[in-house]
């Protein structure tokens, strides 16, 4: 499905990403942890097309196809998510017509009947009670007063509603307590399926809990410094990146 | 004729002369064509000749001239009428309403309003003054505005609008001004105590047209009236629009004004507003949308007299293109005017690197005892928001029209509406003209 390789990535003339080599095949959740400013949310926002970000050297290909070429949009319209680690407030734009918005302008891309306002929302109400999404919540413009959990909740009913086929999830464990964690994990476990992959982007090892990875890599100095399976990450929580990066 | 006014250095003689010769001509041509002008009439209007004579039009020199230049006005075609045809289908953000219609082609009444009910009178200009001489002399102050005093001494027709003592009116009451050629159009609108009305106004002409529309409109509330007063300027994107609106309210009044300015190559829209009684309310806010080459003057003077009075503004202009966008308010507290609250708020946002804001807030206060608030800014759409809606598979072109949208919809979101036309109607009427103009700004946007 993915295919990074020998990817280098810049902003601001400073080289963030020094060579990354990935392979994400469909079905598979891959956890990529490291220290702070490690790169891990600059790969996001490559993966998402933000701009302000320059590919140096190295490709992205996302089912044969050459990725970097892409605006977000069609990116996203291709199936690819980006949980924002801080979701963007934007007052003014309600929750309901962004999330319309989003479904049709995808499902438009894709040569797809664009829904209705009742079928989004129907879609939208069936999704937001498994995620404990009140009623007020989606009656808000997008994200505007959400509490930092409200808004990592948000990003997974997006998810579930837009139905991607890669997931990157962008520390969406930061700022959540136990519960909310439950519920995110949960929601995001019940996301997985044979034809999706994801890609949980995560400083801790207690969103692991939650999401089991199939492959763990620790990203550090712009570079992934070393991969293995699920028990990966209790190392790295034992011994803490130094062990693994310098060691 | 005296043209050496100051203010006129920059424009040429042969110029003036021009505008003098084409000004006396019109002024003639409609003494023909008006036997039954009233001696009152003739003289208010004499007057106004003299006086525009006297000051000419005003050049950048001008301090409330200074973003604003006339150059078109030198054109010849603006200052020649050409000769109307029928009225386009309208559309825009009050044409399905039900309401109280008159409809005007280059000033000139065409349609009557049907079906008034007792104690609303609204009739062209023209028939209101034949039937009382003496609604001249309300019309005879032009100082201070060249084209206050242009319109009236070419001073014809327009609408005259008086709701009588304790009468709410039911439906709104809709001016549709459709313009083909130049037009000098004049509104008298008067509210006697504790009268309400929701007054609506449509400016729109043929797509490419050339014109130049001069409109005057006056605005008398007595105590305790309400009046709803909102504008849509869909002029064709060649024209030039001037308007010159002059409120003056007494005590406990309440007058909630809204501009959505989005037509005209050139447009200016001063607002003077007077409050002249006690705890009285005027708001006025608007919306600008403005591209290509179009440049869009607001101008507002907010004069507070008595004491106890608030008044709320709040404008937010949108500018793609080369357009240019002019802000110029006045908050003005006098003396006696304690207890004043009154805040003006501009914002603008750039959608395109050459296009320009002009901004320019001010306030004069008097008095000891207010609360005044004023800013202003200038700024781009957040490229945060912009990404993150992308990412969800937005557009670009249709997710800065959603930011766009929601950023001139703090604007709507003031207008208060009236009984004849609920707020929630009204605000969503105006944003869906604001969500169709913005589609068609949004096509040629460069990133």
């Amino acid at each position: 499905m993915l295919e990074i390789k020998n990817l280098h990535v810049s902003a601001s003339g400073q080289e963030i990403l020094r060579g990354i080599d990935l392979v994400v095949n469909a079905g598979e959740v891959h956890a990529i942890m490291g220290p702070n400013g490690s790169g891990k949310s600059t790969l996001s926002y490559i993966l998402a097309g933000r701009p302000g970000y320059e590919i140096t050297q190295g490709s992205i290909r996302y089912f044969g196809e050459d990725l970097t070429a892409m605006q977000p949009e069609m990116r996203a319209a291709k199936g690819i998510f980006l949980g924002f680690q801080y979701p963007v407030e934007i007052p003014g734009v309600a929750t309901m017509t962004f999330l319309k918005h989003a479904i049709n302008a995808q499902r438009k891309t894709r040569g797809e009947d664009e829904l209705d306002a009742m079928g989004v929302m129907k879609l939208v109400q069936r999704e937001a009670g498994k995620l404990k999404i009140s009623a007020d919540m989606l009656k808000r413009p997008v994200n505007t007063g959400f509490s930092g959990g409200e808004k990592k909740r948000y990003e997974i009913l997006q998810m579930a509603v837009l139905q991607p086929r890669l997931a990157v999830l962008d520390e969406t464990d930061s700022g959540l307590d136990v519960d909310a964690l439950r519920l995110v994990g949960d929601g995001v476990t019940a996301l997985r399926a044979p034809d999706r992959a994801m890609i949980v982007i995560t400083h801790y090892q207690r969103l692991l809990d939650h999401i089991v990875p199939d492959f763990v890599h620790v990203l550090a100095k712009g570079r992934i410094q070393r991969s293995g399976g699920k028990e990966l990450a209790h190392e790295l929580d034992r011994e803490g990146y130094g062990e693994v990066v310098n060691g | 004729m005296n043209w050496t006014a100051k203010g006129m250095v920059k424009w040429s003689m042969a110029e003036i002369a021009t505008w003098e010769h084409a000004l006396l001509d019109m002024v003639k041509a409609q003494e023909a064509g008006l036997a039954s002008l009233s001696p009152r009439l003739r003289a208010v209007r004499q007057n106004a000749v003299h006086c525009f004579s006297q000051m000419g039009f005003p050049a950048r020199q001008d301090e409330a001239w200074r973003w604003t230049d006339l150059s078109p006005l030198r054109e010849p075609a603006a200052a020649t009428t050409k000769p109307p045809a029928e009225p386009e289908k309208m559309d825009g953000p009050f044409a399905g309403l039900d309401a109280w219609r008159m409809v005007f082609m280059n000033g000139e009444l065409q349609t009557d309003a049907s079906d008034l009910p007792p104690g609303v009178r609204a009739l062209s200009l023209r028939s209101a003054l034949q039937q009382d001489a003496t609604l001249a002399d309300q019309l005879g102050d032009c100082t201070g505005s060249a084209f206050l005093a242009l319109n009236t001494a070419l001073l014809n027709d327009g609408a005259y609008i008086r709701i009588a003592p304790d009468i709410q009116a039911s439906k709104p009451l809709h001016l549709v001004f459709f313009n083909t050629g130049s037009a000098q159009i004049r509104n008298l609108i008067v509210l006697e105590p504790r009268a309400s009305a929701t007054l609506l106004e449509s400016h729109y002409g043929p797509a490419g047209a050339e014109y130049f529309v001069n409109s005057v409109s006056d605005v008398q509330l007595g105590s305790h009236a309400r009046l709803a007063h909102y504008r849509d300027q869909a002029e064709s994107q060649n024209a030039l629009h001037f308007y010159y609106l002059n409120i003056r309210q007494n005590a406990h009044t309440h007058y909630d004004g809204f501009t959505l300015t989005r037509g005209a190559r050139l447009s200016r829209l001063e607002t003077h507003a007077e409050i002249a009684g006690s705890a009285a309310q005027c708001n006025l806010n608007g919306v600008s949308i403005l591209n290509g080459s179009q440049h869009g003057d607001m101008t507002c003077v907010m004069n507070h007299l008595a004491p106890a009075s608030n008044s709320r503004q709040m404008y937010r202009s949108v500018l793609n293109g080369e357009s240019r966008g002019i802000f110029q308010g006045l908050i003005r507290v006098a003396k006696p005017a304690q207890r004043t609250d009154a805040k003006l708020q501009i914002k603008a946002i750039l959608l395109s690197p050459r296009a320009v804001q002009n901004s320019k807030p001010e306030l004069e206060i008097f008095a000891d005892d207010v609360k005044c608030a004023h800013g202003a800014s200038v700024g781009q759409l957040d490229e945060a928001a912009l990404f993150y809606l992308r990412a969800r598979g937005i557009e670009a072109a249709q997710a800065r029209a959603l930011l766009t949208a929601a950023f001139l919809g703090d604007a709507v979101a003031q207008i208060q509406g009236s009984d004849a036309l609920p707020a929630e109607q009204i605000q969503q009427n105006i944003q869906d003209a604001i969500d169709s103009c913005l589609a068609q700004t949004m096509v040629t946007e460069n990133v």
